[in-house]
């Protein structure tokens, strides 16, 4: 690793490309620290996917259960806190009712976490545990984990995140099996998991999915969207963000957006001078890299 | 009092862990190893009351005592440390394979083939026709780029280069997604500097 104080190349363009990544970070992470002190309010743009994800929250049949499976870990904090507190919000303010699975040991902490900021919020306030949402715990098994809650949801799990048996929730009454799912929504940071819910739900048992992705992480689920069973995408954080705005449940998103924006650009202007410092000092070379 | 604790931990954590930017350092080593070591706890810990609450449970009251099977192959694990017995280890590795492979296997065909295929034909038909011959035409040069029975020359060569270009513009997303996932991090980093100084 090179000494971050030291500027390697000669020449001052051969210097532009030779800047440590310490002070590029450190400039980044300036950058970041005004809007998130005092938001410069940069228009939010809305993609067509987010909009087709809250359309299909809202169309979901009130008298079934959205199931809300999730891969995102406490791990992944930084870019779900926002999506997750969103959807929550979203589905407490429309009255939706849901029941959140954890694919990962470490997801029921995040749910919790997310709980925790949902229910001191205006949405959160008059909900009840057990009635309008049941968290669930951690289900193993990957893949294979999900036709087993499509078939026997009690079987799969029998008593919730606390302890408490399925039976004691009323929410639960309602949800054996994925007849009685409106919608799953399921999360996840790796861009290559959409394409099991896609197998296992939508192929096997028909119920449509809203793939919960990481920013940029479209790609893969951008290929079964609109037609082919997902029926929207909440693109990480900055689809929590869209989602704040769309819903009208304004939280940290839209100063995370700002930040966002202004590192990006910055990035982008160090991408610009890094190949201006390496095309030129190739030609200064004679061609020669 | 507690909150404001916990903030504090967190950003000496952040530091630590960001003090690697500059020079690689005993912080930085100790900060990782405690998230690792954090993780896999909380990993033992779970699975250890997934098994007592879904297994052991109900094996002890008599409800389910065939669930004393999927324990015994779960156990067989544990062999992969002994050189004589390892060879019991791959049952268990087995059974997860097969129940994998079996539970994707049914919608691959859907899903990933012969619908991908349908919309890619689709893609001519309905909506725009230049998008549609884009992707028409991206499609087969990338699977052209992935065929080694001929050598990539001459018309071949050049509809293959144009199939690596595709190939790289669709990459490009997935690099911005993974700046962005990771600028998320530096976003939450200063949120956290600003919770604990109380700015």
């Amino acid at each position: 690793m090179s000494d971050p104080l030291k500027i390697q190349g000669d020449t001052l363009i051969e210097k532009l490309g030779g800047l440590h990544w310490f002070w590029i970070g450190a400039i980044i992470l300036l950058l970041i620290f005004i809007p998130l002190l005092n938001p410069i309010g940069l228009p939010i743009s809305t993609t067509q996917w987010t909009l087709d994800a809250y359309q299909a929250i809202l169309d979901a049949p009130k008298d079934k259960i959205v199931v809300w499976e999730d891969e995102w870990s406490m791990g992944g904090l930084a870019e779900a806190e926002t999506g997750h507190t969103a959807l929550m919000r979203l589905l407490l303010k429309n009255d939706i009712r849901f029941v959140m699975v954890s694919l990962t040991p470490d997801t029921p902490l995040l749910h919790s976490y997310i709980t925790d900021i949902v229910t001191k919020t205006a949405e959160g306030r008059g909900k009840t545990y057990g009635i309008d949402w049941a968290q669930m715990g951690f289900l193993p098994g990957g893949e294979a984990s999900l036709p087993f809650m499509a078939e026997d949801f009690h079987g799969a799990f029998e008593a919730d995140f606390y302890g408490t048996p399925l039976s004691e929730l009323t929410i639960m009454d309602d949800l054996h099996g994925y007849e009685d799912i409106a919608l799953i929504i399921t999360g996840s940071s790796s861009q290559t998991w959409i394409e099991s819910p896609v197998r296992q739900w939508y192929v096997k048992y028909g119920v449509e999915i809203i793939s919960y992705t990481l920013t940029g992480g479209t790609v893969l689920s951008a290929t079964y969207w609109p037609d082919n069973g997902i029926l929207g995408i909440i693109e990480g954080s900055r689809g929590g963000s869209e989602l704040e705005f769309i819903a009208g449940v304004p939280g940290i998103g839209v100063a995370q957006s700002d930040a966002k924006t202004l590192a990006f650009l910055a990035t982008a202007a160090f991408i610009v001078l890094g190949n201006i410092s390496y095309f030129g000092s190739k030609f200064k070379r004679g061609g020669a890299s | 009092m507690a909150d404001a604790l916990t903030a504090w931990i967190v950003l000496a954590l952040w530091f630590m862990v960001a003090s690697w930017t500059y020079k690689d350092n005993p912080l930085f080593k100790i900060a990782t190893v405690a998230a690792v070591a954090g993780g896999a706890a909380n990993g033992v810990l779970v699975n250890i009351d997934n098994i007592y609450l879904k297994a052991l449970i109900p094996i002890m009251d008599g409800t389910k005592i065939w669930l004393i099977i999927p324990i015994i192959i779960g156990v067989m694990f544990v062999f992969v440390f002994n050189p004589r017995y390892k060879w019991l280890a791959r049952i268990p590795t087995i059974f997860l394979m097969g129940i994998s492979i079996g539970a994707m296997i049914t919608g691959v065909m859907s899903a990933q083939i012969i619908g991908q295929i349908a919309d890619t034909a689709s893609s001519l038909t309905g909506g725009n026709l230049l998008n549609g011959l884009i992707v028409l035409i991206a499609v087969v040069t990338a699977i052209l780029y992935f065929t080694y029975s001929k050598e990539q020359t001459g018309v071949l060569g050049n509809l293959t280069t144009l199939g690596r270009y595709f190939l790289m513009a669709s990459i490009g997303p997935y690099w911005a997604g993974e700046l962005a996932f990771h600028m998320s991090f530096g976003i939450k980093f200063v949120q956290i500097i600003i919770d604990a100084i109380g700015l």
